[in-house]
């Protein structure tokens, strides 16, 4: 019998008030005070939506970060901020990550982009180290250099994590579906994720990919004690091209990150109970496909909701 | 060869004089507002007593506010008129930007909230939520005073099907798509795609161009900053201008911009009725002169253009809009000469910044507009 469970996963939109904030802040019409106050709100506020939703883990949506590199990249010897690019096929963008002398993570530096909550269960996202290596740049090293660089600074922050308890660690990995990466180049992608598994002692390791078709990595992952979780972007990914027995629990990216069409509720079920039927996953967890923080806030908001609705159901069709 | 074979034209915006900004706001117009709009009449031989008069008035009507709209177009024109620009427009004066402007004057689009762009950017997303429609004619206000105010020929941007479509949410066409997770829903989503963006070629853009045609214009220029956002959809873009364009009878361009130029191929070989591809170079290339590979490495992509045998003429941009360095006539006279010897006929070069200059100063827009003007003479006289 499959167990569903919900989160949420990535950098979640900040409310208009806090973007506001951190407008007025830059242009000094506000002090700091005041957007680390907006901020604490903004957490709570999320914090509550997963409490009230009844989702199973809690994170922390990110607030506080520029993008999905910056708090890594000032609070890393040796990393420092590029030039501007653009997130894969998203009218976002990110500060390119440059590599310029060994990496050393600053644990002082890092804890506040990390807030555990007072209480649930914890879970944070961070981005696998292939996709931070490919969208790196390090002029002095190969990619595989560079991608045990990234795979070492992971570790840290992995272990940094597993200590203060963090129940799932979640790595998002977009470029291997996108850029369609052979079996060999997710080859290597695994062996990166198999020594980061070897860092948690308590946390849940989890893969998700997203922005393409995943097909071929969960396949090429589908084997005993390699990771717990591994998740796919059904807005790009076939189920009926899924390996039918998995090896490890599943997360069914499922709500769109990207368009601001709120599911229609019956789909989604129809949808989950096929992907029971075929997967047969010991649990499956319902979660957005890509990070909410494409969307504006008040529509994540009702995707989120919508993510109660569905766990109700399957509560009471046990 | 006769003079002015180069041709020059801007791209779009300029950035907008401060009273213009605070009048629109219902600020107050104070003294360093006043200077400013004094100090660039002179500059520009521009009589402004009226302008002044609307300045200094304490509690200005909308029609007095809409005048001082009307006078941030005339000293744009004057601008570009004075550094020597060919073509001109007015520096989308009587425009917000090129998204909410657009949206705003159409059926068919809900806002639904900031989304961030990067770091601490947002813009306002809307999404489709109906068949999209014109609400209120996006241009024709401006054409008919730009016709008013300037000789020269008169080129109109607008912003292009594909990245109306790319920068707005679909709740509309996607709702035929609900399904997810097979071969099938994958395959209906790419079906409702293509139907949005074409659609909004065919009732926003397309009715678009022709009332604009219509009004007299010659040279509607189409912006598409998104043209390459999605690769796999670099043909879908080009679809939706063909769509916009079809039936109608003028000249029509594209400028796309901060884009990765090499996914272009082969699309656009199946462009039709494009007559110029104004592109951003400068940006990518070194300032040191010459005319080698190595001193151009900017201009590369044009080989490609070249390769497919691209006929249409190249909006070449050789001044760079994110940066106040003022380029040298010498420099953009190299960097219109090596492109004229890649692509082996100067006539298919018209010089051209970058992009919109509004994120400079109009000081500095005005100093790389004369410069461009200057290094097109300069590499006319080199081919004489």
């Amino acid at each position: 019998m499959t167990k569903i469970k919900t989160f949420i996963h990535g950098v979640y939109p900040r409310s208009e008030i806090l973007a506001q904030t951190t407008r007025d802040v830059e242009r000094k019409r506000l002090s700091k005070e005041k957007l680390w106050q907006q901020l604490k709100n903004d957490f709570n506020r999320l914090y509550k939506l997963q409490k009230n939703y009844n989702l199973d883990y809690f994170e922390d949506g990110k607030l506080n970060w520029q993008d999905i590199f910056r708090p890594i990249i000032e609070s890393t010897k040796g990393l420092e901020v590029g030039p501007l690019t653009r997130w894969f096929d998203n009218n976002c963008f990110y500060r390119q990550p440059v590599i310029n002398a060994k990496l050393r993570l600053d644990e002082k530096k890092i804890a506040k982009f990390f807030p555990k909550p007072r209480t649930g269960k914890w879970k944070v996202t961070l981005l696998s180290p292939y996709a931070f290596a490919m969208l790196t740049k390090d002029t002095n090293s190969s990619f595989a250099e560079k991608l045990d660089k990234l795979t070492k600074l992971t570790a840290e922050l992995i272990k940094y994590l597993d200590e203060r308890g963090a129940n799932i660690i979640q790595l998002n990995e977009p470029c291997i579906p996108y850029y369609k990466a052979t079996k060999k180049e997710i080859d290597v992608f695994a062996k990166s994720i198999e020594i980061l598994k070897k860092t948690t002692k308590n946390s849940k390791l989890a893969v998700y990919f997203y922005f393409g078709d995943s097909s071929l990595a969960v396949k090429t992952l589908n084997r005993d004690n390699l990771v717990d979780i591994v998740g796919v972007d059904f807005f790009k990914t076939d189920l009926s091209s899924l390996p039918k027995k998995l090896k490890f629990d599943f997360i069914a990216g499922v709500l769109d990150g990207r368009n601001s069409l709120v599911e229609n509720e019956e789909a989604l079920k129809k949808f989950i109970k096929e992907i029971i039927k075929y997967l047969k996953p010991e649990v499956l967890y319902i979660s957005n496909s890509s990070e909410l923080d494409l969307l504006p806030e008040p529509v994540a908001r009702k995707k989120v909701e919508l993510l109660l609705k569905v766990k109700n159901y399957f509560s009471k069709h046990d | 060869m006769t003079k002015n074979y180069f041709i020059t034209h801007e791209i779009g915006s300029l950035a907008k004089p401060e009273w213009r900004v605070k009048s629109a706001l219902g600020k107050p117009i104070g003294q360093s507002e006043i200077n400013e709009a004094v100090l660039w009449a002179k500059t520009l031989s521009i009589k402004n007593d009226r302008l002044l008069s609307l300045l200094k008035k304490k509690n200005p009507s909308q029609k007095d506010k809409s005048d001082i709209k009307k006078w941030a177009s005339v000293y744009a024109v004057g601008l570009l008129e004075k550094a020597g620009v060919d073509v001109v427009y007015d520096g989308e004066q009587q425009r917000s930007e090129m998204y909410q402007y657009a949206v705003n004057r159409s059926f068919g689009f809900v806002f639904r909230g900031l989304v961030r762009s990067f770091d601490n950017k947002y813009y306002q997303k809307a999404a489709c939520v109906g068949k999209p429609r014109i609400k209120k004619p996006w241009h024709t206000d401006e054409l008919k005073l730009l016709q008013n105010i300037t000789n020269k020929r008169i080129k109109i941007p607008i912003t292009g099907a594909y990245t109306i479509a790319t920068w707005s949410f679909d709740e509309f066409y996607a709702r035929k798509a609900l399904e997810i997770g097979s071969k099938k829903a994958l395959m209906e989503k790419e079906k409702a795609r293509r139907a949005f963006v074409l659609d909004v070629a065919r009732h926003l853009i397309r009715p678009n161009i022709k009332m604009l045609l219509e009004k007299g214009a010659t040279w509607i220029q189409i912006d598409e900053p998104a043209a390459t956002t999605i690769p796999s959809e670099v043909l879908l873009f080009v679809e939706s201008f063909n769509e916009s364009v079809k039936g109608l009878k003028g000249e029509f361009s594209v400028h796309i911009c901060f884009s990765d130029y090499n996914l272009l191929f082969p699309h656009i070989e199946r462009m039709e009725n494009c007559s110029q591809y104004a592109l951003e170079l400068s940006n990518r290339d070194s300032i040191e002169l010459g005319v080698s590979d190595s001193k151009r490495p900017g201009y590369e992509i044009l080989k490609q253009f070249k390769k497919y045998k691209i006929k249409s003429r190249i909006g070449l941009g050789v001044i760079d809009i994110h940066s106040d360095f003022l380029e040298s006539p010498e420099l953009i006279r190299d960097r219109i000469l090596y492109a004229s010897k890649i692509l082996g006929d100067p006539k298919l070069i018209n010089p051209t910044p970058d992009c919109g200059l509004r994120t400079r100063t109009w000081k500095v827009a005005y100093h790389k507009l004369s410069a461009m003007v200057q290094g097109a003479r300069l590499a006319e006289n080199s081919l004489t």
